[in-house]
């Protein structure tokens, strides 16, 4: 079974390469363009891994209408570790892959309870490699891995 | 008997015996007294028939009968048998002891015969007066005492009755009864002065003769003028001294000797009045030599006093003190008081007194425009000299405290060319009646000195105030014109005015769209009230445009009737005075300030000096106002421009990281499939070369940017160097290949240890220095890698060969936006210069260094020769324990 990964991110073009090249890899890529429809997708659909870019500038009404576009992100990681999303594992992989943002965002991603954190500028293989570890992890544990989280 | 009887029978001897002044005694040779003549009966008693021992004075020591027999014995032994003038002791008329020299002869008859003696007296009283007039002379130096002792002396004159002197007062012109003694002791001497030649007195000080008046009732009328009743014989002689520089005589007084009887004085007292007058005179003389003599010591010590508290203090009150002291304690008045001009309330008080009642500071208060006599004194800058009642005194207070008993005089303290406040002295009439011009002099003296001293503390109370506020203003603009924000300059501007005394005001800027000036910022509430309403075109009258027109301060002393001030405004604000200085910048007018002056009345009103001095330092400061709010305007224009050149740079980053995923994609694409020829696998590596410098330029700028540096977290990690270098490495290769230039990482740097950094920041810090090392790199060199473990820190070395770095360059290529000053002519660099500033930055926030050293190809005497280029190393040495550096 195909390795489903939702990319959370406003620019298709930041994260494009990356899913024509894992579909050669059992990956099943998906993407969406806002929190919204990212929220959507989590409810709607399975996913084993949530890749999430920080800053999000799409309008997304379900994250609360005075969120901060730079830290937008953030929120969404919130939500699913906070079982706020019908429907989703707040257990589920998550790999945060964002451009270097403001140095206190950083620091707080830095706390995150996430798989993995990959900065922007980033070699391509680097991050092939990363995805394709992860996807090993979780075909070892099972899907149904169940992790603590604690806020 | 019959041998004395020639002595009876010749007239002509009797005569000339009975008429001569000094007492003659003659004796029979029994020692019976047989004669004695007029004078010797006068002091002697009539001792006719008696026997002459009873003429001598017996004491302790010797009996009168053997003081006689030692007379006669002496006689008899002297060869010729006369004795001259023996001292010895006779009895007077009243039984009292009469010094005398005597001198005998023994009579004897045609025969030989011894028949008597014959004896003179020489009355030793008027040498022994004089010798104690002459000691009482050594004792003081009191003329009253002095002359007082004289008039008892001159009583010791057989029926005198009273004795007094009279001195001429040049000043005045008059002779003016100065010592008296009388026999009555209730009997005083009218202190009437008298026209110096008129009556008796008149004529001996015209003629300087003695004059002797036998009886009064015969002078004519013009001669004499009764003074005491039952005055019959009167002596008078004239005091005179010699003028030391013109050795003339210099006519001092008279002295007068009366009694009750006629023909009460002989000519001989004529010399003894004289002797005692020239002793007199003398004494006068040295009386006031000494008294000038202490005079000057006393106006010297006074005004050393005064001199010493001046240089000593600043502290006005503390002069008034001293000055009221030293009126007092050292020039010998009776009290002082002293008063000072409240120029702010128009007013004058008493604020010291010395031997006046205390409450005499809270009474005496007037309008410096009243009729008072402190007032008058203050404005006039006169002298007052008073001895009674006067129109100009307050007359409650002259009835209270019992002002006529004194005798006074006012003078203004002048100060700064003005009354600072006056000074009224004197004495009680019951210790002197008179303030002499001498004693007004050294009071004169005195008081100037004071108001020298109290000018001086104004200026040096002023000059330390102006210092003082110089200096808050100094330290002040430190904080103005670091001051980013034209709000945060003015919040500083009104803080530095605050803190010299300045509390209210406002700033107004000019808007150059309307062409007006407007309220920006206000300092206290009042003020407030009128900030927005605040806006004057500047081509109006109003004094905000006038002064920005004119280039110059204005001081608007009364606003209310000022058509210059805006009266709503003023009204509204309650301004009544204000100094408004223009705000320039090269001639650019940026605004104005207004300082209210309403509640610093004293200033306004007060030294014009001073005033200006102090407005001058406003002045300075509102032109280093004008500068920072200049700096504030561009600082936020920088600002604006950075935040600008941040958007952009993140605007950039997007787009690059998303060519670089692609082209990612791409070459692994290519390559898993091996569909595409070389060419186009060299060209993806150029694009991804390139995208990658873009990105790395992007990092350095927003790296240089404040706002991402100063809150730029630090992610210390335990880790080793060599990866992070392989990196960066990695991603170089293709770029140094293209130019034949091999980057080789030494096997020292894979064996160093583990250490504490962080990574982004030291791949950072790598990959400026390689790809620095890159581009100045000479072709087909190669870049070599060094790393050495110290013990405590790693050094890590990129050592490239090319174009090399002057000495002199050393410290400025760490500063940012400069690069090496050495052009390649071959090729062209790019480049910012922020590279090595941000490696030094991180390197720093490490607790580390980074040097650099850059010589000459050591290793190749060719190539020195040829000087072809240099050996440039840079080191960076991080701390194996990283520390953390504040900010």
């Amino acid at each position: 079974m195909a390795t489903r990964i939702l990319f959370v991110e406003d620019e298709i073009n930041a994260v494009s390469a990356y899913m024509r090249e894992l579909k050669n890899y059992d990956f099943d890529c998906v993407y969406a363009g806002s929190g919204d429809e990212a929220i959507a997708k989590l409810e709607s659909e399975k996913f084993d891994i949530l890749s999430i870019d920080i800053m999000l500038f799409n309008k997304s009404d379900r994250m609360g209408a005075d969120i901060d576009p730079i830290q937008a992100g953030l929120r969404l990681y919130e939500m699913v570790r906070g079982g706020e999303i019908k429907n989703c594992n707040p257990a589920m992989a998550i790999v945060v892959l964002s451009a270097m943002t403001e140095p206190k965002i950083e620091e707080s991603i830095r706390h995150l309870q996430i798989d993995e954190f990959l900065q922007k500028p980033l070699d391509f293989e680097y991050v092939m490699q990363k995805f394709l570890k992860l996807q090993e992890r979780l075909m070892k544990n099972g899907q149904d891995t169940h992790r603590e989280f604690s806020f | 008997m019959k041998k004395f009887a020639f002595v009876n029978k010749s007239r002509i001897f009797k005569t000339i015996v009975e008429n001569i002044a000094d007492p003659i005694v003659m004796a029979e040779k029994g020692g019976r007294i047989h004669f004695m003549n007029a004078a010797a009966i006068e002091i002697l008693g009539d001792k006719r028939g008696a026997k002459a021992d009873e003429c001598y004075y017996s004491d302790d020591n010797m009996s009168g009968h053997r003081r006689g027999r030692t007379i006669i014995r002496k006689m008899l032994k002297s060869p010729n048998g006369i004795i001259k003038d023996m001292p010895t002791e006779l009895k007077a008329k009243d039984g009292s002891l009469l010094s005398v020299n005597l001198s005998a002869s023994l009579f004897q008859d045609d025969d030989g015969q011894l028949i008597g003696s014959v004896g003179m007296i020489k009355d030793l009283r008027e040498i022994t007066s004089l010798i104690d007039i002459g000691n009482s002379l050594l004792a003081t130096h009191n003329i009253d005492d002095i002359l007082k002792r004289i008039c008892a002396e001159c009583l010791k004159l057989p029926k005198s009755i009273r004795a007094y002197i009279k001195l001429y007062d040049e000043v005045s012109d008059v002779l003016v009864p100065a010592a008296f003694r009388s026999r009555n002791p209730e009997e005083i001497l009218p202190h009437t002065p008298t026209a110096k030649f008129a009556g008796m007195s008149g004529f001996v000080f015209r003629t300087q003769q003695p004059y002797l008046s036998h009886d009064v009732t015969k002078e004519a009328a013009e001669r004499y003028h009764e003074i005491f009743p039952g005055v019959r014989s009167r002596l008078v002689v004239p005091v005179k001294s010699i003028d030391r520089s013109t050795y003339q005589p210099k006519p001092l007084g008279v002295i007068v000797v009366e009694s009750e009887v006629i023909n009460s004085f002989r000519e001989n007292d004529k010399f003894f009045l004289s002797t005692i007058a020239t002793l007199a005179a003398t004494a006068i003389e040295n009386a006031h030599l000494f008294e000038s003599k202490t005079k000057i010591i006393t106006e010297l010590t006074a005004l050393q006093s005064i001199r010493e508290t001046i240089s000593r203090t600043v502290n006005r009150d503390e002069i008034l003190d001293n000055l009221s002291d030293t009126v007092t304690d050292i020039l010998g008045f009776d009290y002082v008081n002293i008063s000072q001009v409240d120029r702010y309330r128009r007013q004058i008080k008493t604020v010291k007194v010395r031997n006046m009642p205390p409450e005499f500071c809270e009474l005496a208060v007037h309008s410096l425009e009243s009729e008072d006599i402190q007032a008058c004194v203050a404005r006039n800058r006169e002298e007052i000299f008073l001895t009674g009642w006067d129109d100009r005194l307050d007359r409650d207070l002259y009835k209270r405290f019992h002002h006529e008993n004194l005798v006074r005089i006012y003078m203004p303290i002048i100060a700064h060319e003005e009354a600072y406040g006056t000074v009224e002295t004197g004495y009680f009439k019951s210790h002197k009646t008179h303030i002499t011009e001498e004693e007004r002099e050294i009071l004169r003296k005195v008081v100037n000195l004071a108001g020298i001293g109290i000018d001086q503390a104004f200026l040096l109370t002023e000059r330390e105030m102006l210092n003082g506020q110089i200096k808050a203003l100094n330290h002040a603009s430190v904080y103005i014109q670091s001051s980013r924000t034209e709000k945060e300059v003015v919040m500083h501007i009104f803080q530095s005015l605050r803190r010299i005394g300045y509390e209210k005001g406002m700033l107004s800027l000019v808007n150059q769209a309307t062409g007006n000036i407007e309220g920006h910022f206000a300092m206290g509430e009042n003020w407030e009230r009128i900030k927005s309403e605040t806006r004057r075109p500047l081509n109006s009258d109003d004094i905000l445009a006038l002064c920005i027109r004119e280039k110059r301060s204005l001081l608007s002393e009364d606003c209310r009737s000022d058509p210059r001030c805006d009266q709503k405004a003023v009204k509204k604000a309650e301004i009544k005075s204000q100094y408004v200085i223009p705000l320039f910048l090269h001639s650019e007018p940026l605004g104005a300030l207004q300082i209210d002056l309403t509640d610093l009345q004293g200033l306004v009103k007060g030294s014009q000096e001073f005033f200006k001095q102090r407005m001058e330092v406003l002045e300075t400061f509102a032109h280093q106002i004008a500068i920072a709010i200049r700096n504030a305007r561009d600082m936020s224009r920088i600002d604006l421009l950075q935040t600008a050149l941040i958007q952009t740079a993140h605007e950039f980053k997007s787009p690059i990281h998303n060519i670089l995923t692609e082209v990612g994609g791409l070459q692994r694409y290519l390559s898993r499939s091996n569909l595409a020829p070389e060419e186009i696998k060299q060209s993806l590596s150029a694009i991804s070369d390139e995208a990658n410098r873009a990105s790395r330029q992007m990092q350095n700028t927003l790296m240089y940017s404040d706002k991402s540096r100063t809150v730029l977290g630090m992610n210390i990690k335990k880790q080793k160097i060599q990866y992070i270098l392989q990196k960066s490495v990695t991603s170089f290769k293709m770029r140094g290949l293209e130019r034949g230039i091999a980057i080789i990482i030494k096997d020292n740097v894979k064996k160093l240890p583990t250490f504490e950094f962080d990574e982004n920041k030291i791949e950072q810090v790598l990959n400026n220095l390689l790809d620095n090392a890159i581009k100045y790199s000479h072709n087909n060199r190669y870049i070599e890698c060094q790393g050495f473990d110290d013990g405590t820190k790693i050094h890590l070395t990129i050592w490239d060969k090319g174009q090399g770095i002057p000495a002199s360059e050393f410290s400025t290529i760490f500063q940012g936006f400069t690069r090496s000053t050495y052009k390649d002519k071959k090729r062209y660099i790019p480049g910012t210069g922020l590279g090595l500033k941000i490696c030094k930055e991180l390197v720093e926030e490490h607790g580390g260094e980074i040097t650099v050293q850059s010589d000459p190809f050591f290793n190749d005497p060719e190539k020195i020769k040829n000087y072809d280029g240099y050996d440039t190393k840079f080191t960076i040495i991080l701390p194996k324990v990283a520390k953390h550096k504040d900010h």
